[in-house]
């Protein structure tokens, strides 16, 4: 894990606080949105992994962030997923909407 | 000389308190009585208002402004709160509109010391406690608050999305309120609303509208934790990556 840890890029957002909170602004939600995308698809690329469960966000690194003490909530995942869906960077394993094939390459990129 | 009740022992002292028991009741009922009779005729007077409301909604524009306005006051002094119908005819009463001339008059100054915005609720303290006696209720406050806008007074009343009102002067911009705080959140990193209040001597609550305001202008972004809602320079607008 520790190996994985450090080849990880890690944004100035990522030890930024407010990271972790859904911004209500609409303007700086959009930015923010935005960054949690790339750094998810970055995450995964460099992870080398392809499934994200809802239920077992917080024992990754990448929505848990121990050296600020702060954790992303399921339900800005949920969002961040959704966004993922709409690129065509994600696609839901089950109904529930908690398994998802996260692909840094789209489809149609393919 | 005067007269000395003849006391028989107990009985006697059980006599007294009876007699002085029996007169309470009474005075009592007499009270009671009264007070019934009282509201019998207050009722009285609402039917009729109810159905003069009735007849001026029927015949719209065939009564003066004067009218109106006499009817209303006659309502407000029976206490009788009857808005919806009353506010199809006339924005408000004569009495608010006095009243809040008034309160632009004592309070202009005093809202320009504590920074151009006072909570109204702190405005209800300051007129009342000045007042001592005839003190206002907090509707007809409000309702005079209500009025300072179209009067063109120098103070106006806002209601922030919150719910939380305020008076404040006619010069305040919230654009430069919000470029202060979001100066003054950069200059300490991130503040929360408690850590604001202290430092610019203002109440908790006007310092989170300021906050809030400061975040929808798009100068601050907030990190929402166990520990407190504190507001940071939006770095997402201001940095990129």
């Amino acid at each position: 894990q520790s190996s994985k840890m450090t080849e990880i890029d890690w944004p100035w957002q990522y030890s930024f606080p407010p990271f972790f909170t859904l911004q209500p602004h609409a303007e700086t939600r959009a930015k923010q949105i935005a960054a949690w995308k790339s750094l998810v698809l970055d995450y995964f690329r460099t992870t080398k992994q392809a499934i994200l469960d809802i239920r077992e966000i917080h024992s990754t690194p990448l929505f848990n962030n121990v050296s600020i003490d702060r954790k992303l909530p399921s339900e800005v995942v949920s969002v961040i997923v959704e966004e993922l869906a709409k690129s065509g960077n994600a696609t839901p394993l089950d109904k529930a909407k908690l398994r998802w094939v996260v692909s840094w390459h789209t489809l149609d990129e393919w | 000389l005067p007269a000395i009740k003849p006391r028989t022992g107990i009985i006697g002292i059980e006599r007294s308190l009876q007699e002085q028991q029996r007169a309470t009741d009474e005075s009592i009922n007499v009270a009671f009585q009264d007070l019934k009779k009282l509201m019998g005729m207050a009722k009285d007077m609402v039917s009729i208002s109810k159905t003069i409301s009735a007849k001026i909604r029927e015949r719209q524009g065939d009564i003066t402004e004067d009218e109106t306005v006499r009817f209303k006051s006659y309502l407000m002094s029976l206490g009788i709160d009857d808005p919806v119908t009353r506010d199809a005819y006339k924005s408000s009463n004569e009495y608010f509109k006095q009243l809040a001339r008034q309160l632009a008059e004592i309070l202009e100054e005093p809202v320009k010391e504590v920074g151009g915005m006072m909570a109204l609720t702190d405005v209800y303290c300051r007129v009342n406690r000045a007042r001592g006696l005839e003190l206002l209720s907090p509707e007809d406050l409000l309702n005079a608050c209500r009025q300072l806008a179209p009067l063109s007074l120098p103070i106006v009343l806002r209601i922030f999305d919150s719910g939380v009102m305020v008076l404040q002067s006619r010069a305040h911009s919230d654009y430069e309120v919000a470029e202060a705080v979001s100066q003054l959140i950069k200059d300490r990193g991130s503040v929360t609303a408690t850590e604001l209040a202290q430092s610019e001597g203002i109440s908790v609550v006007l310092a989170c509208e300021r906050l809030l305001m400061t975040e929808k202008y798009g100068k601050a972004c907030r990190d929402d934790s166990i520990e407190a809602l504190r507001f940071y320079p939006n770095l997402f607008l201001e940095q990129e990556t």
